[in-house]
């Protein structure tokens, strides 16, 4: 009786322990080596100065492309990425850059991308360069941009990859998060890979 | 003649008899709710305004175009967001069908505002004129915030942003 109450307890324990494995494992957390092999670039940031993405070993990086000009998804990122952090400690947080690399190279200036970030208090790193620069990162990134002209009084119009880039303490990306993604499970993909 | 007048006189007594009602769109039958424009830095030209645009009428509407009084222009813009790509593109009408509504909503159809004509500060008012098709049109004072859906939600979870970014005022 007492052996079949154990067996009881026991399968109930590990058909927990697959539903936790299987609620939890995502094949989409791993190392995209594909992705900048080099896990290193260098661009200006909004005071001028220079950043390499190997200043921030040691943290994990949220990379993103964007552009200054459209007030809508870029924005929209910004608060998704804050409301992110919002559900994570303090000390997490600390370990979490923000990387924003700007794909409008003729408009965007580090005096235009300082007044943004200010703007919406973002303690964020913001990137602009010279188009040469900005397209290999974009190669690296296997990412993808196009200005379209428009009949839009805009002028053009910049379409982007639209991916948040999860990129460990050493530099290799290791999660794309898409636009739709949920921020609790985005929050709990960046605190698997703080605790490795 | 006799048996088409017959016919008429039946269905004008039907439609008294049933009340048929005939909810021709208007701007009374069109509702706007939740409504706000995008607050940006000083030095940048372009914003997005969002709202929900009911439609009350028994016919569907086009919202055709937007003017304002803080911008040159109004335009309809969409976007789409798929495979890891973010497409705007331009689009010349929105759709809302008869007893139905429409969200524009950050990431989604919305109207850009483009060539500012004075910085919009949180809290500032901007007129804005939504004109629909059927001679219909629709005059609102809309708030300028820096997030507003995107604000609600992220009210819901704690604050703990230090060192990171901060959205949320």
């Amino acid at each position: 009786m007492i052996i079949k109450k154990i067996n009881t307890y026991l399968f109930a324990a590990m058909s927990l322990f697959l539903w936790v494995s299987i609620s939890f494992a995502d094949d989409r957390l791993r190392y995209y080596d594909e992705i900048n092999p080099g896990n290193d670039f260098t661009l200006t940031d909004q005071n001028g100065e220079i950043f390499s993405l190997q200043d921030n070993r040691g943290k994990i990086t949220l990379l993103f492309f964007g552009y200054l000009s459209c007030p809508d998804v870029c924005p929209v990122t910004m608060s998704k990425i804050s409301r992110v952090y919002s559900l994570l400690t303090s000390q997490e947080a600390e370990n979490i850059k923000t990387v924003f690399i700007s794909v409008d190279t003729s408009r965007d200036t580090p005096e235009k991308m300082k007044e943004y970030l200010e703007f919406f208090s973002m303690d964020a790193v913001g990137l602009v360069g010279k188009k040469q620069l900005v397209d290999k990162i974009v190669a690296d990134y296997m990412a993808w941009y196009e200005e379209v002209i428009v009949t839009s009084s805009l002028g053009y119009l910049i379409n982007h990859t639209s991916y948040i880039y999860l990129i460990d303490q050493k530099g290799h990306v290791r999660y794309l998060f898409r636009s739709g993604e949920n921020i609790k499970h985005m929050a709990e993909t960046i605190r698997v890979v703080l605790n490795e | 003649m006799k048996r088409c007048s017959c016919f008429m006189t039946v269905m004008f007594a039907s439609l008294y008899f049933f009340q048929i009602p005939l909810a021709i769109a208007s701007s009374e039958l069109i509702t706007v709710t939740n409504a706000w424009v995008r607050a940006m830095p000083p030095s940048f030209k372009h914003t997005a305004a969002y709202l929900t645009i009911n439609n009350g009428s028994s016919e569907k509407i086009r919202l055709i175009g937007v003017k304002t009084d803080a911008a040159a222009v109004g335009e309809l813009h969409t976007m789409n967001l798929a495979n890891g790509q973010m497409k705007m593109k331009q689009i010349d009408h929105i759709v809302v069908q008869k007893n139905d509504f429409i969200d524009l909503n950050p990431g989604g159809k919305h109207i850009m505002l483009i060539g500012l004509n004075r910085p919009l500060n949180e809290g500032d008012r901007v007129s804005l004129t939504l004109i629909f098709d059927k001679d219909v049109t629709k005059e609102l004072l809309v708030e300028v915030k820096k997030n507003g859906q995107e604000k609600k939600e992220s009210m819901h979870h704690g604050t703990n942003m230090k060192g990171n970014m901060h959205n949320d005022h």
